[in-house]
């Protein structure tokens, strides 16, 4: 095995330029694939994050849904509703440059349970969430919102508001929300504060409960739709999976663009890996059949072209990875367009390198038979 | 001068390894067409929304009519304004309108669908005059009728006369519009009263659009409104804010345009892969070429003709599979809208892609052809 390797290692050396340019050309692509990917993946990861314990209630037939806030207790007393909260959105410019880009989405709610009826907020500091009970125009702010608007904690920012018209809110930034995942653009505020400034103490847009098990939920689901049938504003209950994936049905346009890019972007690494190996195999033809001569076995050979083609793939996969986990990690001078500023995360460093490899292994397969049947004979022949 | 024959000879004589590196060019190209055909596609809708006579008023700080909200004395002192004009009857062409995404239940798979629905009164066909009703009739207000744009229409596979469940009412198709292939195709509309009293909406509009004598009007009485203190509103020309809505495709496009460089980048290297093999293959020739009397940069010159060849194939090959999603219809949401709209591929994009695949091959194929312009012919042939 270790002969093995040697040798692998050796070939790979000897035509240095072909091997750091064949990597580099995997390196490059596979950064780019880690953050289109990572696109894709985000929206993957919040429908399978999604519980059938948390059910999100709004207004059952129009969108931008509005309900009566006096809907939230009523709700919070049916049994089986372990806990609950509610969501007033407030949209606006983080800016005064009113741009669209500049566009943020502030969540007003409860704050004494925002740890636990938010996922991905368990691990908030809890003294963050002291802090925000003392400051009343504290704000949460997402990782995602801090990098693009170079923003610290301590300072203050005016939402202009559009859902509000004229109700223009002050926030002093009390934490930052935990880094990537689906509050990275956003911020959470404080109801009291949202009913306070607007003027709007009538209305929530939508309402979060929990239940012990996915059972208990389609009964209180069931109950709850009753409860509002004949009300002005009816009320659909559906679990959080049900309704991020409807909202995640809108995006499938783009998400497919992203798909076909995706795929793309692999085949692309396919042909040039596959063209790099099989000019490789082609000029060290002679080379296999000396091997050949002194006793390797077909297979030997196989294996070695296909090693080879595998190493460099994962090696570029691997960097490549690498490179896109920590361009997405500091803070760029310029900025990214909207759909490159999704964190990519760690694990895409062990993907980009099995990726590298399993290319390296499919790109090389033709290669590396053409260099297994090379006959010694014809070889030879050429020579002499 | 190297005959172009010896380039492009050598590349048929090794035709397997020319197509596997043009390939390469190829899919760069190709990805590179279909997203800006994307682009092109969602842009040309919002270019033809919206006339310039017209003026869209929005509640102040907004950008976007689905969160806007105007009371009924704004939009009543909006629409007084000298510059709007009247028809025939006296009538203001004032349209108060009420956009909304309703919930349609498809009782089969018991998922929910949005359908964009717009609440207007009859003056909403005189203010929009791009909009034609082409098949039925407009709908009677309180009676509970429809209109399908026709991409909706399209979508739902419905037509006049069948009902179309929202809400907890069947509503029956009467008419089917068409607007110059503009965004209002992805709408239903509707009577304003019925669709604000059916889904809680009681006198609450989205916007109002005003219809002027001429742009310069439309301009005049956009600033005049955006200026008044006494309502809190912004107005612009109507085409102004569609054109806004089709700016977020900017980051789309510059999304695009990063991905397409990032590929390029790697085909670079592998063209720069093939030359410097080609190289190696050919040093004796280059020996003898250069024996013969060629110059250095001759021999630069023909090989980097090699590579932009290379190049070319490829990119050629690419503009023309980008080329096939040319006319491809599908929705997208564009802010928080969802619009119907085809791939369109121009001129600017076909040439962009061949450029762009141009100047991939010649930044790929001079750091091999300088190699072999420097190639010493007595070293090589000894």
């Amino acid at each position: 095995m270790l002969k093995f390797i040697e040798l692998v290692l050796k070939n790979l050396g000897r035509n240095r330029v072909r091997t750091i340019l064949t990597a580099l050309a995997v390196l490059v692509l596979t950064t780019i694939y880690s953050v289109v990917d990572s696109t894709t993946a985000f929206i993957g990861q919040l429908v399978s994050n999604a519980a059938d314990t948390r059910l999100v209630i709004r207004e059952k037939w129009i969108v931008p849904s509005q309900m009566p806030n006096r809907y939230a207790r009523m709700i919070g007393d049916v049994p089986g509703v372990e806990d609950w909260t509610v969501w007033h959105n407030y949209i606006g410019y983080l800016d005064q440059s009113k741009r669209m880009d500049r566009r943020g989405l502030g969540i007003a709610t409860r704050i004494d349970n925002l740890r636990e009826m938010h996922p991905g907020l368990e691990t908030l500091d809890p003294e963050l969430i002291e802090e925000m009970k003392q400051e009343k125009t504290g704000a949460l702010v997402g990782s995602g919102v801090m990098k693009a608007m170079d923003w610290r904690i301590g300072q203050r920012f005016t939402l202009i508001s559009m859902t509000q018209a004229g109700a223009n809110l002050e926030f002093k930034i009390v934490g930052v929300l935990p880094p990537g995942g689906r509050w990275s653009q956003n911020f959470f505020f404080r109801e009291d504060y949202f009913q306070e400034g607007t003027g709007d103490k009538g209305r929530m847009n939508m309402m979060w409960i929990r239940v012990r098990d996915p059972a208990v939920g389609q009964q209180v689901a069931t109950q709850i739709e009753k409860m509002f049938e004949k009300s002005d504003a009816e009320v659909l209950v559906e679990t959080e999976s049900a309704g991020v994936a409807r909202l995640a049905d809108r995006t499938q346009s783009i998400v497919a663009i992203i798909n076909i890019v995706v795929s793309i972007l692999l085949i692309d690494m396919l042909v040039i890996l596959s063209n790099s190996i099989s000019i490789t195999t082609r000029e060290r033809r002679r080379e296999m059949a000396v091997f050949k001569v002194l006793g390797f076995q077909p297979g030997f050979i196989m294996a070695m072209v296909i090693g080879e083609a595998m190493l460099v793939g994962s090696i570029g996969g691997g960097l490549g990875a690498l490179l896109a986990y920590i361009l997405s990690s500091i803070t760029l001078p310029f900025k990214l367009p909207m759909l490159l500023q999704l964190s990519v995360t760690a694990s895409a460093i062990p993907i980009g390198l099995l990726i590298g490899a399993a290319v390296g292994f499919i790109g090389s397969i033709i290669p590396a038979w053409n260099a297994r049947t090379v006959k010694v004979t014809d070889v030879f022949a050429k020579i002499a | 001068m190297i005959p172009f024959a010896y380039s492009h000879r050598n590349l048929r004589v090794r035709w397997k390894t020319t197509l596997m590196t043009a390939s390469g060019f190829t899919l760069v190209v190709a990805a590179l067409v279909v997203m800006l055909a994307f682009v092109n596609g969602l842009r040309a809708v919002c270019a033809v929304t919206g006339q310039p006579e017209n003026v869209l008023v929005l509640s102040r700080g907004n950008s976007d009519e689905v969160l806007s909200q105007l009371d009924r004395r704004t939009v009543s002192q909006a629409s007084d304004d000298p510059g709007v004009l009247r028809d025939s009857t006296g009538q203001l062409l004032a349209s108060p309108e009420l956009f909304c995404a309703i919930n349609q239940r498809n009782e089969k798979s018991g998922d929910y669908k949005a359908l964009q629905t717009r609440g207007v009164h009859p003056v909403a066909l005189d203010v929009h005059s791009q909009v034609e009703i082409v098949e039925g009739r407009m709908f009677r207000p309180g009676q509970g009728e429809v209109i399908l744009g026709r991409a909706v229409q399209r979508n739902l596979g419905l037509g006049v006369g069948d009902k179309l469940p929202m809400g907890r009412k069947d509503w029956r198709i009467v008419g089917v519009f068409s607007s110059a292939g503009s965004i209002f195709e992805s709408e239903i509309w509707t009577d304003l009263e019925e669709l604000g009293a059916q889904f809680r909406r009681d006198a609450a509009y989205s916007s109002i659009v005003l219809r002027t004598a001429d742009a310069d009007s439309a301009q005049k009485v956009a600033q005049r409104l955006s200026e008044s203190r006494q309502m809190p509103i912004d107005a612009q020309p109507e085409p102004e804010y569609y054109l806004k809505q089709s700016k977020q495709t900017e980051a789309l496009r510059t999304a695009g345009i990063t991905v397409a460089i990032f590929m390029g980048i790697g085909a670079v290297f592998g063209v720069t892969n093939t030359m410097f093999a080609a190289i190696g293959q050919r040093t004796k020739d280059i020996a003898v070429m250069r024996l013969l009397g060629f110059r250095q940069h001759e021999i630069l010159l023909s090989f980097l003709m090699e590579a932009l060849l290379i190049a070319f194939i490829g990119g050629l090959l690419g503009t023309a599979i980008g080329y096939s999603v040319n006319g491809l219809s599908m929705s997208s949401t564009l802010s928080t809208k969802s619009v119907a709209f085809a791939f369109v591929i121009d001129g600017s994009s076909l040439l962009m892609g061949l450029l762009f695949t141009l100047l991939l091959g010649i930044v790929g194929g001079l750091l091999p052809a300088l190699t072999a312009m420097r190639i010493d012919p007595l070293q090589s042939l000894r």
